[in-house]
């Protein structure tokens, strides 16, 4: 559960991102909405402890992520938050499944490389286990950051605009892909993004502001 | 996954910028380990073979080469001093022994040096097989000359005159015994043939008489008669062991100012050896030197733009759960495993120019060298290419920590 209590963030004197109180429970859902500079990848970032908030807190199960320090945040990213990022960012000396096995080995969890296998078999990009980044075409690098962020079974997904280049076809199967392993995994997933065609999608929804000048 | 496998696979991805920074620092820790090896195979050996041997008297000329030629077998005699005068040298009440050398052929290669009992003892060399040398044309071989010539006990053969192996003058009319085989010594010993001076003198009187009737008439035959009882009383060279420490301030002065002889001191020759080659050893140290100090600006250049160039996948595993400690160890081992890399090359490379090296003296020395190791050396060359990718990687070490997450991974 995260919960969000008069969240602030500034970037310099002039902007500064005021965010809703909100409360985000196990299991549900959430779709972050907003236009472009709103703040939804810096919302995003402040509840991964990427950011330290300007003014207010963040819980996370109960816990005050900004009473953590440097390290003891990273450790706690890597346990309980799993992150799809924009753009798919990975280490290109390794190769599929290693680069699954250095996000357990940082989370400090232990995943066998049978359960890789599994979960890029119900991805399906199992065939290319072995093929480095270079190999592997975008719907493809969508698909291993989805694997990567739900590996470690973390209590919380986070993603930032998983479908803002793909076409409908492939932003439905993204999406139903994520909603899925979500649900399966039972975490809890918060989605930003300011593409419309994921409003069908989402019951539970937090329409962002502009920042104020 | 681990932090090794993880800096492995970093540095592999890049492998002409990796071989090149290996190639660099493996240049320079090359050189310096192959001179280390070198001079101390070269101490060991000139050491080994001093055998606590204090003076060396002979022929006026070259001291180095009277040192080099009596005592390592390596170069030419300076000429033959009187049996007589050395004679006087061994009388002399500082002198505790001495031991005469006569030289003059060989034998594919080997030296056939006539002298006495003591001279095997110095390097305190053990018969393997047979007797040792109690009558004329009778010789103990070193190890060495059994391995290569393939010779006996019981076995002839004749000497060449001089000292190089396919000369045609060979002494057909004499043929050595070989009475005993020594155990290998480490020492020059091993590549020698060892007989008594008479054996030398019964040879180079006959050679020397063919070759004086062949050239010149009858009527000067008398006069031969009295050079050829003077060449019989001439030896090579001889071996002084002193009595006293008083000896090496007195005798050498005294055998170079009031003698046709001179006195060599090994000691002091080997250091002026040493000094000689000195120059040339500290010019390439240095030129290695500067080798590694290029090849840790390398290595840091290499890692600094590595850095700047994988500063996604850096922030991407901080973000993934890695500690700042994580990026600094991976970073720091990425710049440990190429100097470490560096550091194998090196060794294997020295090692396997020594071994050529050692080929080549061992064909045409004789001189091969013993050990391909010195562990005290190989330490202090792993030390220095540790410091060195620890000082080339700790900038970028550092910096790499300090990556912003969010802005990196938003950009």
């Amino acid at each position: 559960m995260i919960q969000i209590k008069n969240l602030q963030f500034a970037y310099n004197s002039q902007n500064s991102f005021v965010y809703p109180d909100s409360v985000f429970n196990d299991n549900e859902q959430w779709l972050i909405r907003g236009e472009s500079g709103c703040g939804k990848t810096t919302f995003l970032h402040l509840l991964a402890g990427m950011l330290t908030p300007t003014a207010g807190n963040i819980f996370i199960n109960k816990l005050d992520i900004n009473g953590l320090n440097a390290s003891e945040i990273d450790k706690y990213r890597g346990r309980e938050i799993g992150i799809v990022f924009q753009k798919h960012h990975f280490v290109k000396s390794l190769n599929v499944t290693e680069n699954l096995s250095l996000s357990a080995w940082l989370s400090g969890k232990q995943v066998d490389k049978h359960e890789i296998k599994q979960l890029l078999d119900r991805l399906n990009i199992a065939h290319k286990q072995h093929a480095k980044m270079n190999e592997l075409s975008q719907g493809e690098l969508q698909r291993l950051s989805i694997a990567r962020a739900v590996l470690n079974q973390p209590s919380v997904i986070l993603a930032d605009e998983p479908t803002s280049s793909l076409d409908d076809k492939h932003c439905m199967e993204v999406i139903e892909l994520l909603r899925s392993v979500a649900h399966s995994n039972q975490s809890l997933l918060i989605v930003v993004s300011h593409d419309q065609r994921l409003s069908s999608f989402f019951g539970k929804q937090v329409q962002l502001h502009q920042a104020k000048q | 996954m681990n932090i090794v496998k993880l800096s492995l696979r970093n540095i592999q991805a890049k492998p002409m910028n990796t071989a090149l920074n290996i190639l660099l620092v493996a240049t320079g820790l090359f050189i310096i380990s192959f001179l280390l090896l070198l001079q101390k195979q070269m101490s060991e050996q000139l050491e080994k073979n001093a055998a606590g041997i204090q003076l060396v008297v002979g022929a006026k000329g070259s001291p180095l080469q009277l040192v080099l030629s009596t005592i390592y077998h390596v170069d030419y005699p300076t000429g033959n001093i009187k049996l007589t005068e050395a004679e006087q040298i061994g009388k002399n009440p500082l002198v505790k022994k001495t031991i005469p050398m006569a030289l003059g052929d060989n034998y594919n290669g080997f030296r056939i040096v006539g002298t006495t009992a003591d001279y095997p003892l110095i390097y305190k060399a053990q018969l393997k097989t047979g007797k040792l040398w109690s009558s004329d044309m009778e010789v103990c071989i070193g190890s060495k000359v059994a391995d290569k010539s393939n010779l006996k006990i019981g076995d002839k053969f004749a000497g060449v005159h001089g000292f190089i192996p396919e000369s045609n003058d060979v002494h057909n009319e004499f043929q050595y015994h070989v009475t005993g085989i020594y155990a290998p010594s480490g020492t020059v010993l091993d590549q020698l043939i060892l007989t008594n001076i008479s054996s030398v003198w019964q040879i180079h009187h006959h050679h020397h008489h063919n070759e004086t009737t062949a050239e010149e008439d009858d009527e000067h035959a008398e006069e031969h008669h009295h050079d050829d009882e003077e060449h019989e009383k001439e030896i090579t060279s001889l071996l002084v062991f002193y009595k006293n420490p008083m000896a090496a301030l007195q005798l050498p002065r005294h055998i170079n100012q009031e003698t046709n002889m001179q006195a060599a001191s090994p000691a002091i020759e080997i250091n002026r050896l040493y000094s000689l080659m000195g120059i040339g050893i500290q010019s390439v140290h240095l030129i290695a030197y500067l080798i590694i100090l290029i090849s840790a600006f390398s290595i840091f250049i290499s890692l600094y733009s590595s850095m700047k160039e994988r500063k996604y996948e850096i922030a991407l595993i901080r973000v993934l759960g890695g500690r700042k400690r994580t990026i600094f160890s991976m970073m720091l081992l990425e710049g440990l495993l190429i100097s470490f890399g560096g550091f194998v090359v090196s060794t294997i490379l020295s090692r396997g120019l020594l071994y050529v090296i050692s080929i080549y003296t061992e064909n045409n020395f004789h001189y091969g060298f013993g050990s391909y190791f010195s562990l005290a050396d190989d330490i202090l060359l792993l030390c220095i290419s540790l410091i060195l990718g620890f000082t080339a990687s700790i900038i970028p070490s550092i910096k790499a920590t300090h990556t912003n997450l969010s802005t990196t991974l938003a950009e």
